[in-house]
């Protein structure tokens, strides 16, 4: 468990599974990931979870708040060679606006860089999901640069906007976790 | 197939070309700009390196040799290959004496544009690789955003450069 102010994470659980099926299956929410997502059954979810648990080099919570289980994060994309990673999230519609997400990502970043010895945290998003943006920025994150017409959305490329925070950065920020309540 | 363009051929690793490979990536001034799964060569092994590297679903290794002789010049590859979004990276190393480089970055670029439907393709470099980035702009790529702190290599961090060629630019057929 990772506590952050009013924000817990903990690791995935068998009973996560339909809210996380939930969350792929949400169209508002799969327009503005970066992962482009099939519609996902509750069996699929079911064996998604039981592959994952002992394969996957990713480490996954849902993220807990008042109570709720309001959304999830993932740590992807771990690189022990380099020490990198990759953050993500997702927030349930109703709980958006409230600043869970990046509350929740910096949580995890003490996590990463004290106890994983990461040196560098990285994360992307979509250029018209400035609710991302905003995530980043709160948790400290610096702006690397837009990789151009990287994916494919609706019809059309679209750029990706890449976000990057390292141990120096984060030593550096002592407070990031209060502006994330601000 | 044998991929192929005027000058170069591009064939699959076989065992017996270890010895011209691990000479080439373990050349003091290819070995510098190393990193990622290429990195690993030279602690892996050849034989051990090879069969990793076919194993990775979206990748494809290939040695470079030049059409008029067999001698192996380089390596280089697709990394990454994502279908769905249509883009993936590049990488290449060659012989320092080799001075045809943007013809293997055309052959790549060509052939991932035209025959795997690739419209995106990224060739990720490190920050002090003037000679990768040179041949990237030669070859039509621009610069996208810079990685910072993304390598470790012998006890430093260092920044990659993205550059990036879409399908239509750089005298590709769009």
């Amino acid at each position: 468990m990772i506590e952050c102010g009013p924000v817990t994470l903990r690791p995935i659980e068998s009973r996560d599974m339909e809210q996380l099926r939930s969350l792929i299956n949400n169209p508002g929410i799969a327009q503005s990931v970066v992962d482009f997502g099939f519609p996902v059954s509750s069996e699929q979810q079911q064996e998604w979870f039981q592959y994952v648990q002992p394969n996957e080099s990713a480490e996954r919570f849902m993220i807990e708040a008042k109570g709720d289980t309001v959304g999830s994060l993932v740590v992807a994309k771990i690189d022990e060679d380099n020490s990198t990673c990759e953050v993500g999230y997702k927030v349930e519609r109703a709980y958006q606006g409230h600043g869970y997400a990046a509350r929740a990502v910096c949580a995890v970043l003490p996590h990463l860089f004290l106890e994983k010895g990461m040196e560098c945290v990285v994360a992307c998003h979509l250029p018209n999901n400035l609710a991302s943006k905003r995530v980043l920025e709160k948790a400290g994150f610096t702006f690397e640069g837009i990789v151009r017409r990287a994916v494919y959305r609706n019809g059309s490329r679209m750029d990706l906007w890449y976000w990057s925070i390292t141990r120096t950065q984060f030593s550096g920020k002592a407070g990031v976790a209060d502006a994330a309540e601000k | 197939m044998l991929l192929r363009n005027d000058s170069l051929e591009l064939r699959a690793l076989e065992p017996e070309d270890g010895e011209a490979v691990m000479a080439i990536l373990e050349n003091p001034v290819v070995s510098v700009n190393l990193f990622g799964f290429p990195a690993k060569a030279a602690e892996m092994g050849y034989d051990a390196w090879r069969r990793a590297a076919s194993l990775f679903r979206n990748d494809f290794y290939f040695a470079v040799t030049e059409r008029t002789n067999p001698r192996v010049i380089g390596i280089c590859a697709y990394q990454g290959i994502d279908y769905r979004n249509g883009r993936t990276d590049i990488w290449a190393a060659v012989t320092p004496d080799y001075i045809g480089g943007i013809d293997l970055l055309l052959l790549l670029t060509q052939t991932a544009f035209n025959h795997l439907r690739i419209e995106h393709i990224a060739l990720p470099c490190l920050a002090y690789d003037a000679r990768m980035i040179s041949l990237a702009e030669q070859a039509g790529f621009s610069q996208d955003s810079i990685f910072y702190s993304r390598i470790k290599k012998n006890g430093n961090r260092y920044d990659i450069i993205i550059y990036t060629l879409l399908k239509g630019e750089g005298g590709n057929t769009p």
